[in-house]
């Protein structure tokens, strides 16, 4: 196989469009969750979090033939989940990790229930039609990018700048300096004024809307119906990239294309053929997820007290 | 304060826990009376009859494929008035307990439904020669067949007779010479799924190129559709799926691209628009899984069976408009011969 007829700029405008398509889940999961993070609780929910939205996106997007009520309902569906998960680890102090392992459980089994109550198990398998490409005027036409950015759908679009808008957030505001409090130190933010609770609260609620939306993106921008288990892993994926991008949402969307990227990359070798195992190709976005973690991952630093619970009276 | 936060908190974690455990299961409670485990209560066992039949699934019952007709097959059990129950998402390291806590549970007839099934049946089947075994699938490659245990029946289905004639159809629709295959993941059907589409491409030309993808997964619809993608990108005009929820992507994937797909497990043409599903390769689990009530109650249940196309165990569904009579007729050509044993499929485990 020769390489240069192979990897052409078709070819890898292809890919790249593909890892920007297979990225928007990744983006909002991980952008929600760095805001969370920052305020020091972990969203190892939104795995569950995404499959509330998935469902809930679909079903209203459905019954009401409007893609934006889906994903209204959606990121509301995502919003509400987040409150038991909020209600259990910030206010009654559980264990982070435990509380979102039984949630995510819980969220599975849930969604297939009401699946199946609602559309039962027919062979009627009804679908949406997905959101539509529109291609940015100008921008669309530069050679190479222009397929690959400036012709998406607006999901795709709204999550950038979903994380332009939270590094500001984060980064230039007084409201992301509290935020930040609240998960590096919260006894001295409490000293200052700032109720930490609530700042924790309301960051992981923000988290379940963005992981609702991220639900929404795959079935009604990417496969146009909801099938069980859609989120498959993606949830704990942007806990990942959250690390590798080092809590910055910007990075984080380079990340998040990175991955999606690597995962269009590895179909794509398949499609070509090789002699190599599958398995190797299935398991390449993982391993070089990893391998990045390790060699680029030695000065990160958490938000200090990520995932400690906060008590008001502890001394 | 604090021990009362933890009491509610606890409360909230039994609530739910005991939510997820209500969903897993469709067994009554109260079954103690367990048959005698190691038929130390008759030396000569009756097999022969049955009442309580149960079935191992390694998806879920809404996959519009693999798990959802074995669901249907079960039903249909279950409607001749017979007590069933079912567990989704059986796993590896589940499936010996789970074989297990339906025999003590009283259950005389357990599937498990796919070969992986196999090597948990086998250790279990021993302990328990007073309930019959069912496997979806063919028998443990490294246990010789002396040593299966003759309570188990194994149905090594021909599903790559299906597969084959897959082929055969592909390679006389394709326009731009590449027919492409997404499979889910590496169990022998779908190896022998993969080997024999390839064959039955290879069978009508030499020329067309099949492009294979293994995504690893059943559940990723998303993924499915982005492979499928791929392989329309890099002139792929043909495509066969055989993942369960994974190729709901693929049939979504080429409904939007206008190419040629062909369906898995039940005749999926409804999901795909403009008859761009051309057939689809089915296998009768329902019939599959209810005829052995049959065979059980005939004495002797048990050993190695090979059904496929001449059984109506695996079949074609019907062509689409898309179809001309000529290629239909070529097809079923194909169909008598192997049919008639003129044309024999072998399955090939081969991963590569």
């Amino acid at each position: 196989m020769d390489a240069s007829s192979v990897f052409n700029a078709g070819f890898l405008a292809a890919l790249f469009a593909s890892g920007v398509r297979q990225s928007v889940p990744l983006i909002y999961g991980s952008v929600g969750d760095t805001l969370s993070e920052k305020s020091g609780v972990m969203g190892i929910c939104i795995e569950g979090e995404m499959l509330f939205g998935a469902f809930f996106s679909y079903l209203f997007a459905l019954r009401t033939g409007s893609l934006w009520a889906g994903v209204l309902m959606g990121a509301a569906a995502g919003m509400l989940s987040s409150v038991i998960v909020a209600v259990w680890s910030v206010l009654l102090r559980q264990d982070q990790a435990i509380v979102g392992i039984m949630f995510n459980i819980f969220a599975m089994g849930f969604t297939n229930f009401l699946n199946r109550l609602i559309f039962g198990t027919s062979n009627a398998n009804i679908s949406v039609e997905t959101f539509s490409h529109i291609p940015i005027p100008g921008l669309s036409r530069l050679p190479f990018v222009g397929d690959v950015f400036f012709n998406q759908d607006i999901l795709t679009y709204l999550s950038v700048l979903l994380a332009a808008v939270v590094y500001f957030v984060l980064a230039k505001t007084k409201l992301g300096l509290r935020l930040a409090a609240a998960g590096e130190n919260p006894k001295a933010a409490q000293a200052c004024g700032i109720r930490v609770a609530r700042f924790r609260f309301l960051s992981y609620m923000f988290c379940g809307f963005s992981a609702g939306v991220a639900g929404a993106s795959l079935t009604l921008s990417s496969v146009g119906t909801f099938t069980e288990a859609i989120s498959a892993g993606r949830g704990f994926i942007c806990l990942a990239i959250v690390i590798l991008a080092r809590w910055n949402p910007l990075m984080a969307v380079v990340a998040a294309f990175g991955f999606g990227s690597i995962q269009a990359l590895q179909i794509r070798l398949q499609v070509l053929g090789s002699s190599l195992p599958y398995q190797f190709f299935v398991a390449l976005p993982y391993l070089i997820t990893v391998l990045v973690l390790v060699l680029a991952g030695r000065n990160i630093r958490a938000p200090r007290e990520l995932g400690i619970p906060f008590e008001r009276e502890r001394r | 304060m604090k021990r009362h936060t933890k009491i509610l908190s606890l409360a909230l974690t039994l609530t739910l826990s005991a939510g997820m455990l209500a969903g897993c299961g469709g067994s009554p409670a109260g079954q103690s009376a367990a048959p005698a485990s190691g038929g130390a209560s008759s030396a000569v066992s009756d097999r022969s009859t049955v009442s309580k039949i149960a079935i191992l699934l390694p998806g879920s019952i809404t996959d519009e494929s693999w798990n959802q007709t074995a669901y249907e097959g079960l039903m249909q059990i279950k409607d001749a008035g017979y007590e069933v129950a079912y567990t989704e998402n059986v796993g590896s390291n589940d499936m010996e307990a789970v074989f297990r806590s339906y025999c003590e549970d009283g259950y005389d007839f357990v599937i498990g439904h796919g070969a992986q099934y196999g090597d948990a049946c086998c250790r279990v089947a021993e302990d328990y020669p007073n309930v019959n075994f069912f496997i979806t699938g063919n028998a443990p490659e490294d246990i010789s067949e002396a040593d299966l245990p003759a309570n188990i029946m194994f149905a090594d289905y021909r599903e790559c007779e299906g597969a084959y004639v897959s082929g055969v159809v592909a390679a006389l629709m394709t326009k731009s010479g590449k027919v492409g295959y997404v499979g889910g993941g590496n169990n022998t059907t779908q190896q022998s799924d993969k080997n024999a589409f390839i064959e039955g491409v290879a069978s009508v030309s030499a020329d067309v190129e099949v492009k294979t993808v293994i995504t690893g997964t059943f559940d990723d619809s998303a993924l499915g559709k982005e492979t499928a993608i791929a392989m329309i990108e890099d002139g792929v005009d043909v495509i066969l799926q055989t993942c369960d929820h994974t190729g709901l992507g693929v049939l979504e994937a080429c409904s939007a691209e206008k190419v040629y797909c062909i369906g898995y497990t039940s005749d999926q043409s409804a999901l795909v628009a403009d008859g761009l599903c051309l057939t689809s390769m089915m296998v009768d689990i329902p019939y599959m899984i209810s005829s052995q009530i049959d065979l059980i109650k005939a004495g002797g249940y048990g050993g190695q069976a090979f059904p496929g196309l001449h059984d109506g165990v695996v079949s074609m569904a019907a062509f689409s408009t898309e179809v001309s009579d000529d290629v239909a007729g070529q097809v079923n050509a194909v169909i008598d011969q192997i049919k008639s044993g003129e044309l024999v499929i072998t399955p090939n485990y081969n991963e590569n």
